[in-house]
């Protein structure tokens, strides 16, 4: 009852700050250059390929999924373990799975003229969940406490007759729930840009999950080479897919405001804990990018923003090990515990001196 | 019965501290002065009796009710005002009143919110915006806000700071009809003027521990002290420290203090039998002379 009242407090300011109109301006920007890149594109593509689809796709498949299979038959038996063999076998079986997913859903390869704005969206969304997206989570919520800190109001709200872990619990639900909510709309705006653009097609096109990585060392390489391996690999349509990673961004972006939101608790100012937060977006991404092989990196929760991209099998060529979704989720999970508790026992003791 | 009790209050901010055994009782109707030059620590006390922060030792009561034990039950009774009132500007006086309503669980949302507002005479401008309100507006908001939840007691922390004379003198009406209703209430104020026109009681602080506690009645009928200006100052000085009064000259003044109205018109006569000219004579009134005689009597032995 209480934490309900606390909530309801809670949206109402947060829909009613400044801020708010700052993410809907950032977003809507971000929004519109996607736009902007997708007509480019459209252009591009429609003065280079004007050719239309082939007539008998059904035919040329069946032949490539024959050929496929003839040849990973006789790469089996004599198996080096080379990475040159590893990338062969591994394209051969996307191959097979490809083209025995277009034969038995009917989905006809796109035409060369034609753009496909889902897997488009997606690409883009992949890119944006690491930075863009999670710096709107910090300007959304990464003040809700230190704000009202440096604004004096908190004075205000802990002279009630409610705990304040209770206020705490309000503050934090707002946060994640308006984070998670915004992250979808987001999704689903680029989504809306993109199909508006591009065109509807696309939708039943298949997209691969559940992609592992090994990293393979040889003599001679510094660094690991990575091989996409198909064995356990699913094949969705890019619509489902689509849904997948909304839900992941979504999900993703909710640790997120958790973290954002840990920063307003322990930190002194809005600017301090907004910063604070900002930062860590910021460098975490660089450090995953510049500490590529080093197993911590997999431990950062940046690394993890694009959890879909731990399933499809981008984020381990990023970092340049292993990872699974699984293992993303925890981490994030782990973060978000571990900071939440931290934030709930300073708030609980604090004395508010200066505020 | 006691609304709101301080028991040996101390409270510590690294080495140093900040406030020192207070013990204080306010009554229900009662209109309690808190008053201390900046830095006394006023602030420090109310922030422990809204809970803000924890005191380092001793216990504070509310309704009967300990503000670290039982928070929220001792809690439901507090109005507050903590320095300041800041309120969320980007919001209206309605939604302010709205959002603190919720938390002090108050049942007749729509119609309490009406209630404190016409109280302080806000109603008309409830659904601006706080950030275009004048600072007399916010205070009365600030009111308003500490009125919402029915409290038994309210708390102001230098209330009047910045009002014209003209809103100081309304929000004082204000108060003093609050405590006609039976409201305790608790008010700091660094004004001697202030506490005299609005208090029943008052606690003097001065650099963290209470020196002073007297009714205000009291004190005003205390005796006051003289103010002489005459002929051949340090003479008439030694002669009346001669017939026992106590005298300082300074300024080209002589201060007589502690006496009152007959015994200052017999030293004057006195004076003139004397042979010695008054020039001119100024009684300082009971309140502020006995609070100077006060404060200069208890922290005389440790003064510079
Ligand atoms: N956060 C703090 N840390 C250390 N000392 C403080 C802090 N806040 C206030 N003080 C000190 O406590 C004393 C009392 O302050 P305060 O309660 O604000 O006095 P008042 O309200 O009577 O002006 C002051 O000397 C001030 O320097
Ligand atoms: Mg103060």
């Amino acid at each position: 009852m209480t934490l309900w009242n606390v909530v309801q407090n809670e949206w109402m300011k947060l829909v009613r700050r400044r801020r708010l109109t700052i993410v809907v301006a950032l977003a809507l920007c971000l929004v519109g250059m996607f736009a902007l890149g997708e007509h480019h594109e459209k252009q591009i593509v429609a003065r280079v390929a004007t050719q239309a689809q082939s007539a008998d796709w059904r035919a040329s498949t069946q032949a490539d999924l024959q050929a496929a299979q003839r040849a990973l038959n006789q790469m089996s038996g004599a198996s080096s373990g080379s990475v040159m063999e590893a990338q062969t076998r591994s394209s051969l079986e996307q191959r097979i799975q490809e083209d025995r997913y277009r034969l038995a859903h009917d989905v006809a390869p796109l035409a060369p003229n034609l753009l496909n704005g889902w897997s488009n969206t997606s690409q883009f969304v992949g890119e944006a969940t690491k930075t863009f997206i999670p710096l709107l989570v910090v300007i959304l919520v990464g003040d809700i406490v230190a704000g009202e800190m440096t604004q004096g109001t908190i004075k205000l709200l802990v002279v009630r007759p409610v705990r304040r872990r209770t206020l705490l619990v309000g503050k934090w639900l707002v946060s994640v729930a308006s984070s998670g909510v915004l992250a979808f709309l987001l999704c689903f705006a680029f989504l809306g840009v993109a199909l508006a653009v591009d065109g509807p097609q696309g939708a039943m096109q298949p997209e691969w999950l559940n992609v592992s990585v090994r990293f393979f060392t040889q003599p001679g390489i510094l660094q690991p080479v990575p091989v996409a391996l198909y064995d356990h690999a699913l094949v969705w349509p890019a619509w489902q897919a689509f849904l997948l990673q909304s839900a992941l961004v979504a999900g993703a972006m909710m640790a997120m405001a958790t973290i954002a939101f840990t920063c307003s608790v322990l930190l002194p100012s809005a600017m301090v804990a907004t910063s604070a937060a900002m930062g860590a977006v910021i460098i975490g991404f660089v450090v995953s990018a510049m500490a590529r092989g080093q197993s911590w990196v997999k431990w950062l929760f940046t690394t993890h923003l694009s959890l879909y991209g731990d399933l499809a099998g981008g984020t381990a060529f990023t970092i340049g090990s292993p990872v699974s979704l699984t293992g993303g989720v925890v981490v994030l999970i782990a973060w978000s515990v571990v900071l939440l508790a931290a934030a709930f026992v300073r708030f609980g003791r604090q004395d508010i001196l200066n505020a | 019965m006691n609304v709101l009790q301080l028991f040996d209050v101390t409270k510590r901010i690294g080495a140093r501290e900040i406030v020192r055994q207070l013990n204080m009782s306010v009554r229900e109707g009662e209109v309690y002065g808190f008053l201390g030059p900046n830095g006394a620590g006023k602030t420090t006390t109310i922030r422990m009796i809204v809970g803000l922060i924890r005191p380092t030792r001793g216990a504070i009561h509310i309704c009967g009710h300990d503000v670290v034990e039982e928070p929220v039950a001792a809690k439901r009774h507090i109005g507050a005002i903590v320095e300041n009132p800041e309120m969320y500007g980007y919001l209206t006086g309605r939604q302010n009143l709205l959002h603190y309503a919720r938390l002090a669980g108050v049942d007749h949302v729509d119609e309490r919110i009406r209630q404190v507002a016409r109280r302080v005479g806000l109603e008309d401008r409830l659904d601006d915006k706080v950030k275009r309100y004048s600072l007399g507006m916010r205070q009365r908001l600030g009111v308003a806000q500490a009125l919402i939840g029915d409290p038994k007691l309210l708390v102001l922390d230098e209330p009047t700071n910045g009002l014209d004379p003209a809103g100081m003198r309304e929000f004082r009406e204000l108060i003093r009809a609050l405590a006609a209703e039976g409201l305790a209430v608790f008010v700091s104020s660094h004004l001697l003027s202030e506490v005299e026109q609005m208090c029943d009681r008052v606690a003097v602080l001065q650099q963290g521990s209470v020196i002073a506690e007297a009714s205000v009645a009291e004190l005003r009928t205390r005796a006051g002290s003289l103010r002489l200006r005459v002929s051949r100052q340090e003479e008439a000085a030694a002669w009346l420290r001669a017939r026992g009064w106590q005298v300082e000259s300074a300024d080209g003044r002589l201060t007589v203090v502690d006496l009152d109205d007959p015994a200052a018109a017999k030293l004057i006569r006195e004076l003139v039998e004397a042979e010695f000219e008054v020039y001119e004579a100024a009684r300082t009134g009971g309140l502020e002379a006995s609070f100077l005689a006060l404060t200069g009597a208890e922290s005389g032995g440790n003064a510079p």
